[in-house]
């Protein structure tokens, strides 16, 4: 184990004031693609989730990680798909408004 | 591998994914290099899944493989299935998705996951794990909640969207955090707390540039407009508009009798210098009607040195705008209306009008959003791509021009 409860709980308060510190201005053409990149970024629960569908022995830790590796990959995968078309369309000649 | 590599390489890779999050979030908030921090978003995903295979080399990957395929499947129809527009519910629900898989993942550990990740767990610490357990599943329960509510409840694909997805992205990162506090895993627990705190800032932001609170914006109560008929009117300052144009490619500017009395027309050829000496194509849309008198707006510019062969009268500017990156509005209103094509019961319907919504993003610099001479509505304040830039309009062109050097500056 490298983390640690306690070292895991000094890294979550740390980060808690970085997070703050990240986001300043966004011109207002990025809100929406912006908001899905932290959509699929909280999904790193999926990092937890894969680990745990391994270590499991009951039926119960069985479908409920295998649903949360389910749900989670989808959030990471179908989150920057949309935030990275979302741009294209931005950048790109004649594609959607926002 | 050896267990002393392992020992080396866990680490090494949980820190260089938390720097790309850290680095693609940052990213992700200009306009110049967003779409380079979705790619290092997505790289620390990468990062961190191959560090978690090599901490867990010696599980069993049969179920996990399974739960990946069918997410993976799952987001790819979720990202390509639909158009972006026709598909609004989806993003503040995709957002909620970490939340729930943190929530189910702490429901699983009550089940008794405990062979991994918690190793020998410290009776000491199995009060601070309960209550972070605990916690993860209620922050989840509340992302769903937010982001179902945010895609498909009463406000859902109005301008206040960004505002749900990024609460809910909030409570999703929350709710991360704390399963990774609870299981001690350092990446998902510094990950999650950074999205937890920069989502809540993004909706204040998307909340202030709406004029209400975020969560007035995601159930579509609170402050509806501003005593004007109007709803929906996004405002921003000088900075962010800066940031917007800085990225244009094609400027239509379009002054109006604000411009005039402010006597911001120097400014307002400053700011297109700026523009172009960056490479951008900057153009002047001249409404025949704008000012006072027919051509004020032709005398004001040439006493700010504007070139005779950069100003476009009506329809040629309405061809200009098909393909503009940004309409800058300086102090028209009327001139501006798209009544004057869509409503026929409205009193400017069948005037000549320049076409600014046509354009990608629109500004409008204006002191309110008090009607003009035509005493009508303007429906342009309300559009998804407008946004409004309350103040004098030489003030805001004088700030606009100063944060383009600074930028230009920091460029350079």
């Amino acid at each position: 184990m490298t983390g640690g409860l306690i070292v895991s709980l000094y890294l979550c308060t740390l980060a808690f004031f970085l997070g703050l510190d990240v986001i300043r201005k966004v011109p207002p053409t990025l809100y929406g693609t912006l908001a899905t990149g932290m959509g699929a970024a909280a999904a790193i629960s999926l990092a937890v989730a894969l680990p745990a569908a391994g270590a499991t022995n009951t039926a119960a830790g069985a479908v409920l990680s295998v649903s949360a590796i389910a749900v989670a990959s989808a959030g990471v995968v179908g989150g920057l798909v949309r935030s990275k078309r979302a741009l294209r369309d931005r950048d790109g000649n004649g594609g959607e408004k926002q | 591998m050896t267990s002393l590599l392992r020992t080396f390489a866990i680490p090494v890779l949980d820190i260089a994914s938390a720097v790309l999050f850290i680095m693609g979030l940052k990213l992700m908030g200009r306009a110049r290099s967003a779409r380079r921090g979705a790619t290092l978003l997505g790289l620390g995903f990468v990062v961190a899944l191959v560090g978690t295979a090599v901490e867990a080399a010696d599980l069993d990957p049969k179920l996990a493989l399974a739960g990946l395929a069918l997410g993976i499947g799952i987001g790819l129809l979720a990202g390509y299935g639909a158009k972006i527009g026709s598909s609004v519910g989806w993003g503040p629900a995709l957002a909620a998705a970490g939340g729930v898989a943190a929530a189910l993942v702490a429901l699983a550990a009550f089940f008794g996951v405990e062979a991994w990740p918690i190793g020998g767990a410290l009776a000491l610490q199995g009060g601070l794990r309960g209550a972070a357990l605990g916690l993860a599943v209620v922050s989840g329960a509340a992302a769903l909640g937010l982001g179902l509510f945010a895609g498909f409840g009463p406000a859902a694909g109005g301008s206040g969207q960004p505002a749900g997805t990024a609460l809910a992205a909030s409570a999703s990162g929350l709710a991360s955090a704390m399963l990774g506090v609870a299981l001690g895993n350092p990446i998902v627990a510094t990950v999650g707390a950074l999205v937890a705190t920069a989502g809540f800032s993004l909706a204040a932001i998307v909340g202030k540039a709406l004029g209400r609170a975020p969560l007035d914006i995601v159930g579509g109560t609170g402050r509806k407009g501003d005593g004007d008929g109007y709803a929906n009117v996004k405002a921003c300052g000088p900075e962010e508009t800066a940031m917007v144009l800085e990225t244009a490619r094609k400027v239509v500017m379009v002054p109006g009798y604000g411009m005039a009395v402010a006597q911001a027309q120097h400014a307002l050829a400053d700011v297109a210098k700026l523009l172009r000496s960056r490479g951008a194509d900057v153009v002047y849309a001249i409404h025949p009607a704008a000012g006072l008198i027919p051509g004020h707006m032709n005398i004001l510019l040439d006493e700010a040195k504007v070139d005779p062969a950069d100003l476009r009268a009506w329809e040629a500017a309405n061809q200009e705008l098909a393909d503009a990156d940004v309409a800058l509005v300086v102090g028209a209103n009327d001139i501006v209306n798209p009544a004057a094509k869509d409503d026929p019961q409205s009193a400017v319907f069948g005037m000549p009008f320049l076409d600014v919504g046509r354009a990608r993003t629109v500004f409008v610099v204006k002191r309110s959003l008090r009607p003009g001479a035509a005493a009508v509505k303007n429906q342009l304040f309300e559009r998804a791509n407008t946004n409004m830039v309350f103040g004098d309009a030489k003030k805001v062109l004088q700030a606009i021009g100063l944060e383009l050097k600074t930028q230009m500056k920091a460029a350079a």
